[in-house]
């Protein structure tokens, strides 16, 4: 998540960038969406995401939900101009499995509940219908701030 | 759970696709205790600058080897489900090095089993990242119900 792809996605008429700077995002196949002033993560299913038959492995969904925190820190940073070069660093997180992730996309957004100077606290959000409505996860993470 | 021999448990493993893709392997299996493994891959690195594997790859292999505990715990092979998991990132991994985790399921009750457990690259008395969690057993029906 670089400045570059930043601002590729600012640019009118696009709306969704693959995460192909980062090892492990190519791996799981992240891509970040923007609507508006918001962003989420985007993870099109591929069956190497399966964990018990039928749907998605628990680590899979809390990786997701872990790099929705990060772009939104990293993408509210590049909006206000304090742009965050390397990802933040995770301190904790903590998931609440809600519903079956099954075998379709899933998509997560959050939300920095308070960032201060060394500390973000962030609340994100998994689901698979348009609505969403219908949560299959949510997570309640810290992150270290590097300057 | 009654013995089972690691190579049945480990082809059990191979069948749930995500822990293929990361190859993530059992090693030690006893009641209410498991220890995986999670073997180096230059695509689970998230932080380019130092080679760090990716937090949400240390969080599968937690949730991984804390189900896996959980299932060791109880006396016949029953689905279970994350109902809540949390890790808290000691320290990074270190780049090129495998990384293990070993579990214990402290308390099961009908419906709920509580487990936690460590990940660690050399010792468990040094961990890198430290999980607790909860998960929900799916019964048969029909089982009796002497609590």
């Amino acid at each position: 998540m670089t400045p570059d792809l930043f601002s590729r996605l600012s640019e009118s008429g696009v709306a969704e960038c693959a995460l192909d700077n980062i090892p492990y995002a190519e791996f799981l196949g992240f891509s970040l969406r923007r609507k508006g002033n918001d962003v989420s993560l985007h993870l099109r299913f591929d069956p190497m995401h399966v964990g018990s038959p039928g749907r998605f492995h628990g680590g899979v969904v809390g990786a997701v939900l872990e790099f929705a925190a990060m772009a939104e820190l990293m993408w509210r940073a590049y909006q206000a101009g304090n742009t965050i070069e390397t990802l933040p660093k995770p301190i904790s997180l903590t998931v609440d499995y809600l519903r079956e992730a099954r075998c379709i996309d899933l998509y997560a957004s959050a939300i920095i509940v308070r960032q201060g100077r060394r500390v973000a606290s962030i609340r994100a959000t998994a689901w698979q219908d348009e609505e969403q409505k219908l949560p299959v996860a949510e997570a309640q993470l810290h992150f270290l701030m590097r300057h | 759970m009654k013995d089972v021999p690691l190579e049945s448990v480990n082809t059990f493993i191979r069948a749930m696709p995500q822990m293929a893709a990361l190859d993530i392997s059992v090693m030690e299996l006893s009641a209410g205790h498991a220890v995986m493994r999670l073997p180096f891959s230059p695509r689970l690195v998230a932080y380019k600058d130092t080679g760090v594997m990716a937090g949400g790859a240390i969080f599968t292999l937690l949730d991984s080897v804390l189900g896996m505990a959980v299932f060791t715990a109880l006396d016949t092979l029953m689905p279970v489900a994350t109902l809540d998991l949390r890790v808290d990132y000691l320290k990074p991994a270190v780049t090129g090095c495998e990384v293990l985790a070993s579990a214990r399921c402290t308390s099961v009750t009908r419906t709920i089993a509580f487990v936690s457990g460590v990940a660690y690259l050399e010792s468990e008395d040094d961990p890198i990242a430290k999980a607790s969690a909860t998960f929900i057993i799916n019964r048969p029906k029909n089982e009796g119900t002497s609590e």
